[in-house]
Order: structure tokens, then C-alpha cells, then sequence
């Protein structure tokens, strides 16, 4: 008994301090941006309250649901290449690599480069006057696919998301690879002695050691895409129009550009609901996959 | 025959392991010159001639910038207040993590730690600077560690748990018979074993707090309180901005960066060979 | 720890802390002590910010984006430094400077959080309303009513516009004008035997011209608004009654007009005549537009001077301010006017400047804003002044001479951007004119566009 309460003492010790800034900090700030979308507010008269008026407006307005398919689309794309090029190179630097340690730096190195540096650097990349981009397309054969990539409808969304795709890889090969750093070795190495090799130990033996990771950055990449805003607005503010803006720039735009802080605390309440669902999906495949 | 084809065929994987890593490694360190390399033009050459060398470098960009930033007193704000936010996030993030993911489970918490990484940081600015102000946690850099400890949180606690969760229970096990107290566990046993986890988050906490620009812009009001990250974004223009002189300070800020992540790096292996995990 | 809480309180800068203050002048003045020894010791001591009184000096808050990178700051510090000298015994005075996105984003906190600076620089219109609209801002008169120093008078007849509220009065003071110039590579023109073109027919030609020697025409794009907003208002004052019709969106005037329709029906014809760079969003902006042409990429442009300094000097020399080619069907000879209005200047902490205790303080920071030192200083960077003062046109860059001599005898017209009634709308307009130079929307549509925006605040 006295071990018990001695144990229900110390959880509660621990986890006070983390559990009370977040509340204060974070919790808090979100909940009065929960109360904020249900008011009219343009962020210095007083807030008028207006019920889901917000909402409603939102959910009718073709900006908002353009923005919406922007965001998913970028989810599915950062997911699609930056877990599994992020795990791979994780992997090539874990196998016993020569010079592992430069690698892992040079592969963060774009990481830690401000995405304006990075921005500009694309868009004078894309430049179909004055850019390589169609130069390199030529030179290598593809000459039909040149065009003027941040004009083109069809073409622009994906080149705003090119350099932040490309960018915040090394995020993931440095979480990926802390965490086969934390896989015993001895498993790795028996798993090899027995004669398999190293693509079956990686998928039969490496990759479940690792599950929780993969499913932790899969959700840090879902939400870092939902809340996507640096490229974008730096690139082209999210236009023309909204054609390649998602909602963390919508949200941004209508709430500090346009001073309508209660829709822009709806599009943000959005974006976390939209976070819930697809995390909690993905939890959810992640429990049953787990049960099978 | 065996032993020759196994060699022949990991040769070939070796070679295309190191291939594959240098062609990233290409594609990764080309930006990193480019800013370089920027950081040495005008305007002119920057949008003129993007991808080519500076005819005539222009080292007084960095003395532009050093003087522009501030460097020398915004390098000391920005380095205590990072250094004070992962103090203070690591210890009390691996405190919680080890409660929720070894003594007791709580999905709920989970979720309520998770909702943090959702929230687009622009939405936070107004609210939290309402909640700082009250608190006259405004324009101190002691406010801006406690923001950045609170957005860290969500992110920090969700690598710690992976790293806590696969740590082996048996552990835990051998030190209760022992006659360990789970404190004393905590800090005797996992705390050492989890380093590699600690390495990962306060790499990507500290970045967070070192590149970010937001929270600093608007908790921080007083010109000698400014982080790095601030003033050298003081260094656009309002009209054109002179992105020669801005890659300077870009370069100028990620040098400490990239010292950092060395040294966690190091930090990492030694975490690794002191044989904490294989224990 | 007790004195952090006391700095801390005093800190609040509001009117309460003002009278406490003032009530118990030995306890302000040990906290000041306290203040300024901490603040000696560490930087970490909370500074009694706005309203704190500090020994007998009063503080004061002047926030700008005047950042080090930019232009005006070289001209501007020097002299700040020396006002800052001449009253370091009764005022202490805090700069604040901003990016300029950077600078939006923290004054819409601080007016959120009511922690507004003293003197700020800031846009005037639409930009300005909600501030003007929840009194935050001084009417100017009241300034100049107490300023001995300046008055109304010495400013340019209509500088005040911009900084003009629904009610009438202005809450702002003017500091920087601007004129748009058409600019054309003389060199360019010599080494083809092209005429500099004055209807849009000639306009044509000789873009026929440049386009087959892989030049292009026109270095305009669009990305973000800029530069085709501008480009886009001074077509628009080509046609008849336009220059009616955009000072009447102020006053809840429609932007959809047949006038609007037109012109972007021209800009639509030139994207398909081939005169505009192909990829308008990269080419876009202040810097990559002007960019084409300083590089003799493209034959003309249209610019500002806040980018004269991005021109090198021999461009300057080779460079010829030409009117805009008149535009079939428009009636207004564009020889004969400029575009022209205020755009930039600083507005006053109403509650600051009514503070007895400050207002001394907020005086002088104005009227060294205001003075015809800092104007004239403020010239050399390439900034058009809005008040009345001497200009030393030797000092100027030559491309700034030349639009000085080119737009002294035009009429000024004004631009959409100017007189749009809210942020919203203005932001509507620059990313709808971004679509309209890919062609992702039809003239009509980038019309219906922005009025829907107008119609919709106007409706609520």
C-alpha cells in the first residue's frame, strides 16, 4: 500500500512540472483560440461573440477548401518521400559506414538553413529566364517537360513543395537513426549469423524494433504538413490566388494579413481537428496492425 | 563458391550504399554553398548570375551583417536562451516520459501531450502573448525560455517515448529486486540508457529555438534582448532586400548550429559505446 | 526577486502605473535605481517599457522597419543617434526595428495586447483602419496644434490622403511620396533603331522587334501584387473617369468597373503578345522584375524609386523616362500625368500622447520625424519627400533627377492600392492580379474577384 501511494506520488512529482507549462502555456493559449473562432474579432476592437458563423463561412468559401486539398495532397507527398528516403539513409549510415559520422552532418545540413535562404534559391532555380532548372531538363533529355514551373497551374503547387519536402529529410534520417542506434545490436547480429541477409534483417528484424519510431515520424510529418506555412508564403504568399497555399498559410493570411482573427482561429481549430483525425487513423492501424 | 559470391554481391551493395550517400550528400551540401556563396554577391550577381562564383567576393557583407545583427551581444541571448530551454524541456520531458510510457500508461495524456505538435505556431502568437503579458513575462528572456519550453514540449515528449518504450522492462525488473525505488530507476538506470533519445531531442529542440523567429518577434520588444534569429531577420529590407548581406547572417548563424549538432553527435556515440543499451 | 517583481509591475505601461508612479515619487525613483542598476548587471532585468519613468527621463518607444538592412536606415540612425545625444538628460528613447513582415506580424500583436509603441511608423488606408476605427491612433491635428515646430502647411497639398479616415481627419503624417516611372534601355532602343513607343499599337512593334532578339519587352511579373498592382492602377488612370473612380473606393466605390475589365483585358493581351516575362511569379516582385531589366534582359519596366538603388549607375544613365504607350480606346493622354501618392509615414499612440506625463517626450520624437533634417537626409536614399523641403538635386542618384525633372510638370494621379477601404481587399487584388498574369482567371473573373471582397465588408 505505502508503495503504491509512494509510487502515485512520484507520477505525480514527474509528470507536474512538463503537465503544468504545458497547460499554462500551450493548452490554454489553444483553448482561447477555440473561443476566439467562435467570435468576430479583427484583433483590437472587442470581440463580438457570433457562435459558428466562422465556421459556417469557412466551410462555404472555395479559398478555404482549396487550401484543404493543398494540404492534403502535401501530406501524402511528404509521406511518401520522406519516411521512406529519411529511413533509408538512416539506414545506409547505421550499416557499418566509413566517414558515417560527415555523412550525418552534411545530411542535416539543410535542415538547419533558414527556408528563406532555401526559397529563394528555388524560385531562382525554377526562373525560366534566368534558372537552370529547364537547363538541366534539357542537357539530360527531358526537354519536353520544360516550362515555367511557378506559373504553370498544374505545375506550381508541387514546386513550392519540392524544397520543403527535400529540406526537412534529415530531420527524419537523424530521429531514424537514433532510434537504430537504440536497437540491440546483438539482435542485428545474430539475425545475420543466422544467414539472412541485409535487406531481411532490415525488414524482418530492424524495421518492428523501430515500429514506434516510424509511427512517430509519420505523425511529426502528417502534422508538420497540416501546419505548413515558411515555402509557401516565401515563394509566392500562398498565390496566385490560393493555388499554392495550405491552410497554415491561409490561416496566417486571414488572421495577420486580413486582421479577421476569428476566422483565422477557425481555419487553425481546423487544422488541429483535422491532426486528430488522421493521427488517431493512424494510431488506430497502428494498434490493429500491432494485435495482427 | 559461397564465401566468394557473398563477397561479390556486398561489395556491390557497398559500393552503391556509398554512391546513394554521396549523391545525397551532393544534393544536401549544394545549398549550404549556395548561401556560401551568396553570402560573397550583391543583388546583382544573386539574381544575374545565380548558380556561378562571386566575381569579386564581397567579404564586407559579413561585417555588414556582424555589425547589423549585433552578433556579439544576439549570439549571447540567443545561446542562453537555447542552453536554458533544453535544460530545463529535457529534464522535465524525460521525467513525464518516463512515467507514461513505464510506470503508468495513460492514452489520455498522451493525446493531451500530442495536441501541441498540431497547432500552426502563428495561431499561438496572439493568445500567448495576451497570457505572458498578464503573467509580465513580456520582453524577458526568461518568458521567451518558458515559450519555448511549452512548444517543445509535445514534440520532445513523443521521441522521448519511443526511446523510453524500447527500453527493456527487464531493466526496470533487475533494479526493483534490487531494492531500487522507481526514482531511483529513473535516474540510475534509465536516464543513462535513454542518452541516444536525449541527443535527438535536444538536437531538435535546440534548433527549433535557435532558427526560430516568431516567438522571440513578439515576447521580445527591447533591442538588447533580441535573439540572433530576430536581428538578422532585421536585416531584409522593407522594399528589396539585399540577400547577399542576409546569407551572410544566415551563414553566420548556422556555423554555432552545426558545432552543436557535432557535439551531440558525439554525444550520441558515447551514449552508445559506453554499452548503457547492450548492459 | 523583489525588485524583478517591482520592474515587473512597473512594466504593466498603462496609465495605472503612470499614477502610482507619480503618487509615490520616492518609490518610482527606488525602483528606477533599482531598474537601471539590473540593467547594468544583466540583461535579463524587465525594463519598465513604455510608460516607466526612469530618474527623471522619460522613456519612449519609436518602432519602425527602417531595419539595418534597409535603405533609409544608413540616413536615418546617424541622425536618430545625434537626437538621441542632444535629449539623452530627459528622454530615454528605445528603437525598435522590424523586417518589414516581421514588423506587421509584431504590431498586430502588440495592438492585440495593447502594448502599442509611442511614435510608430506605419501605412495609412486601409492598412490603418482598425486601429483608427478602435481610437488608438492620435489625430494629427492635435499634434500639430501643440508642435511648434511643425505644421500642416509645410507638407505637399493631398499628402495627407492616405492617412485620411472615413471620418475626415488623418491619423497619420505623411513621410514618403512616390512616383511611378515607365523606363525604357535607351542603349537597347539605338542598337535596333526602335522609337520609344506612345500607343499600344507601336508598343506592339517593337516588342515584335525584341522578342525575335530574344529580349524581352516588358520586365513586369506579378508575385504577391508587385509590381502589377501599380502597373495595373497607372494603365487604369488612362481611361476615362478612372482617376474618379478609384479615389471613390475610399468612399465604398466599386472596383468592378468597365474601366477595370479593360485594362485587365489589356494586361491579358500583352501576356499573349509575348511583351511580359513567361513565368510572371518567379520574374515577380520588386527585385526580379527590375532585376530583367538592370540585366538587359528585357528592353522596359516599370518601377519605383524605393528601387533606384538596386540600379546600377551606368543603367541610370542609360535608362530613359518615357509615358506609359496609350491604350486603345482610353482618353486620358498619359504624357501628361504620374502616378503619385503617399505611401509610407508614422502614426501617434493616441493614449501615449495624451499622457501629460509623456507627451513632452512623444513631441520631440515627432517633430524630429517630421523635421526637414531627417526629410531631407531621408531623400538620399531614394525617398520622394511628402513635406515641403529643399532638395539638393545634385545629391541625387541620376535616375532620380530625371524623374524629378520628368514629373515636374505632370498631374498626380492616385493608385488602387492607396485608396482600397481594407487590408483584405488590397490583399484580394494583389493575389487575384498574380492568377490574372498566369491566365488562371479571366478579366471578369479577377474584377468580380476583388469587388466580392468589397461588397462583403460593406455588407457586414
Amino acid at each position: 500500500m505505502s508503495s503504491k501511494r509512494k509510487e502515485t506520488l512520484l507520477a505525480v512529482g514527474f509528470l507536474s512540472p512538463v503537465f503544468i507549462l504545458y497547460t499554462i502555456f500551450l493548452f490554454v493559449p489553444l483553448v482561447n483560440t477555440g473561443f476566439y473562432s467562435l467570435t468576430k474579432w479583427n484583433g483590437v476592437t472587442e470581440r463580438v461573440f457570433i457562435g459558428i458563423r466562422n465556421y459556417q463561412e469557412l466551410f462555404q468559401n472555395s479559398d478555404y477548401w482549396i487550401t484543404f486539398r493543398n494540404t492534403i495532397k502535401l501530406v501524402v507527398v511528404t509521406l511518401l518521400i520522406q519516411i521512406p528516403v529519411g529511413l533509408l539513409l538512416a539506414y545506409l549510415l547505421y550499416l557499418k559506414t566509413k566517414g558515417a559520422k560527415l555523412f550525418r552532418t552534411i545530411l542535416f545540413l539543410p535542415v538547419v538553413i533558414a527556408p528563406v535562404a532555401i526559397s529563394l534559391m528555388f524560385s531562382l532555380f525554377y526562373n525560366s529566364e534566368i534558372g537552370v532548372f529547364n537547363k538541366i531538363l534539357e542537357t539530360i533529355g527531358l526537354g519536353r517537360f520544360q516550362t515555367n514551373w511557378l506559373s504553370n497551374t498544374r505545375t506550381l503547387l508541387y514546386a513550392v513543395m519540392a524544397p520543403q519536402v527535400w529540406q526537412y529529410i534529415g530531420l527524419y534520417v537523424t530521429i531514424f537513426l537514433g532510434a537504430l542506434q537504440s536497437v540491440p545490436e546483438e539482435l542485428v547480429e545474430s539475425a545475420e549469423i543466422d544467414g539472412a541477409g541485409k535487406v531481411r534483417t532490415f525488414f524482418f528484424v530492424v524495421l518492428p524494433q523501430i515500429a514506434n519510431f516510424t509511427n512517430i515520424c509519420v505523425i511529426l510529418c502528417v502534422t508538420g504538413s497540416l501546419k505548413a506555412f515558411e515555402h509557401s508564403w516565401i515563394m509566392t504568399g500562398g498565390g496566385p490566388g490560393v493555388r499554392s497555399a495550405y491552410l497554415g498559410v491561409y490561416m496566417y493570411k486571414t488572421a495577420f494579413v486580413n486582421s479577421d482573427f476569428g476566422t483565422g482561429s477557425a481555419v487553425t481549430m481546423t487544422i488541429v481537428a483535422l491532426s486528430l483525425v488522421i493521427t488517431g487513423l493512424l494510431n488506430g492501424i497502428g494498434r490493429f496492425r500491432e494485435r495482427e | 563458391m559461397k564465401f566468394f559470391r557473398k563477397s561479390w554481391q556486398s561489395q556491390l551493395a557497398s559500393i552503391g550504399k556509398y554512391l546513394v550517400l554521396t549523391l545525397a550528400s551532393v544534393i544536401c551540401l549544394y545549398p549550404f554553398l549556395w548561401v556560401v556563396l551568396s553570402s560573397l554577391k550583391d543583388n546583382s550577381s544573386i539574381y544575374g548570375d545565380p548558380f556561378g562564383f562571386p566575381s569579386s567576393p564581397m567579404f564586407e557583407n559579413y561585417a555588414e551583417a556582424w555589425k547589423g545583427a549585433d552578433v556579439g551581444r544576439n549570439f549571447l541571448n540567443s545561446m542562453t536562451v537555447c542552453l536554458a530551454t533544453l535544460l530545463i524541456l529535457i529534464v522535465i520531458t524525460a521525467m513525464g516520459s518516463y512515467i507514461l510510457t513505464r510506470v503508468k500508461r495513460s492514452v489520455l495524456l498522451d493525446t493531451y501531450f500530442s495536441l501541441g505538435i498540431m497547432i500552426p505556431i502563428h495561431a499561438l502568437l496572439i493568445p500567448s502573448v495576451l497570457i505572458f503579458k498578464n503573467l509580465h513575462l513580456t520582453d524577458n528572456l526568461l518568458g521567451l525560455v518558458i515559450m519555448y519550453t511549452a512548444v517543445n514540449i509535445s514534440f520532445s515528449m513523443f521521441i522521448m517515448n519511443g526511446f523510453m518504450k524500447g527500453i527493456p522492462k527487464e531493466l526496470d525488473e533487475a533494479a526493483t529486486i534490487d531494492g531500487c525505488g522507481k526514482g531511483q530507476i529513473f535516474f540510475r538506470i534509465i536516464l543513462p540508457v535513454a542518452k541516444p533519445g536525449i541527443a535527438t531531442v535536444a538536437t531538435l529542440a535546440f534548433l527549433n529555438c535557435w532558427n526560430d523567429l516568431l516567438m522571440g518577434l513578439v515576447l521580445i520588444s527591447s533591442p538588447h534582448k533580441k535573439t540572433l534569429a530576430l536581428a538578422i531577420s532585421a536585416l531584409k529590407g522593407s522594399y528589396a532586400t539585399q540577400y547577399g548581406l542576409l546569407c551572410a547572417g544566415f551563414v553566420i548563424s548556422i556555423v554555432p548550429v552545426m558545432l552543436m549538432y557535432l557535439l551531440f553527435q558525439k554525444q550520441v556515440i558515447a551514449g552508445m559505446t559506453a554499452g548503457a543499451v547492450k548492459g | 526577486m523583489a525588485a524583478v517583481l517591482a520592474a515587473g509591475l512597473s512594466g504593466c505601461g498603462d496609465a495605472g502605473a503612470e499614477t502610482q508612479n507619480a503618487a509615490q515619487p520616492d518609490a518610482a525613483q527606488t525602483e528606477a535605481t533599482e531598474n537601471d542598476a539590473q540593467q547594468e548587471q544583466t540583461d535579463e532585468a524587465s525594463k519598465a517599457d513604455s510608460a516607466g519613468v526612469s530618474g527623471e527621463k522619460v522613456s519612449v518607444v519609436l518602432a519602425t522597419n527602417w531595419g539595418e538592412g534597409d535603405a533609409k536606415y544608413d540616413y536615418f540612425y546617424p541622425l536618430f543617434e545625434q537626437f538621441q545625444e542632444e535629449h539623452k538628460d530627459t528622454l530615454d528613447i528605445t528603437l525598435q526595428t522590424y523586417s518589414t513582415e516581421d514588423y506587421k506580424t509584431k504590431i498586430k500583436t502588440q495592438t492585440a495586447s495593447g502594448d502599442l509603441p509611442d511614435v510608430f511608423t506605419y501605412w495609412g488606408g486601409g492598412m490603418m483602419k482598425d486601429m483608427v476605427d478602435a481610437g488608438l491612433l492620435l489625430n494629427v491635428d492635435d499634434y500639430f496644434a501643440v508642435s511648434s515646430k511643425v505644421s500642416k502647411e509645410q507638407f505637399e497639398d493631398g499628402a495627407f490622403e492616405y492617412y485620411v479616415s472615413g471620418d475626415g481627419n488623418a491619423y497619420g503624417i505623411p513621410l514618403e511620396s512616390t512616383r511611378g516611372i515607365f523606363i525604357a534601355n535607351k542603349a537597347l532602343f539605338e542598337q535596333y533603331g526602335l522609337e520609344y513607343p506612345k500607343t499600344y499599337e507601336d508598343l506592339v512593334e517593337v516588342s515584335e522587334v525584341f522578342k525575335a532578339n530574344d529580349i524581352i519587352p516588358l520586365a513586369i511579373g506579378s508575385n504577391g501584387g508587385t509590381p502589377s498592382e501599380f502597373f495595373f492602377s497607372e494603365l487604369y488612370n488612362q481611361y476615362e473617369g478612372a482617376a474618379d473612380e478609384i479615389k471613390a473606393l475610399a468612399a465604398g466605390g466599386s472596383f468592378h468597373t468597365e474601366n477595370a475589365v479593360k485594362v485587365a483585358e489589356v494586361i491579358v493581351d500583352m501576356i499573349d503578345q509575348g511583351m511580359l516575362p513567361a513565368d510572371t511569379m518567379a520574374n515577380g516582385g520588386w527585385t526580379g522584375s527590375l532585376q530583367l531589366y538592370t540585366d538587359q534582359k528585357a528592353a522596359m519596366t516599370y518601377t519605383y524609386p524605393w528601387n533606384f538603388e538596386f540600379i546600377s549607375d551606368e543603367m541610370q544613365e542609360n535608362s530613359e523616362i518615357i509615358p506609359i504607350p496609350q491604350l486603345p480606346g482610353s482618353t486620358v493622354d498619359p504624357s501628361t500625368m504620374i502616378s503619385g501618392f503617399t505611401v509610407y509615414g508614422f502614426v501617434i499612440n493616441k493614449q501615449s500622447f495624451e499622457d501629460p506625463a509623456k507627451q513632452d517626450a512623444v513631441l520631440a520624437l515627432c517633430d524630429f520625424l517630421a523635421s526637414d533634417e531627417l526629410t531631407q537626409e531621408l531623400t538620399k536614399s531614394g525617398m520622394i519627400p511628402c513635406k515641403k523641403v529643399e532638395v539638393n538635386v545634385e545629391e541625387q542618384k541620376p535616375i532620380m533627377r530625371k524623374t524629378i525633372e520628368y514629373a515636374k510638370d505632370k498631374a498626380l494621379v492616385q493608385v488602387h492600392y492607396t485608396t482600397m477601404p481594407s487590408a483584405d481587399a488590397i490583399t484580394m487584388m494583389d493575389s487575384s492580379l498574380d492568377e490574372l498574369f498566369i491566365k488562371a482567371i479571366t478579366p471578369e473573373e479577377f474584377a468580380q474577384k476583388v469587388q466580392a471582397v468589397l461588397d462583403k465588408n460593406n455588407g457586414s
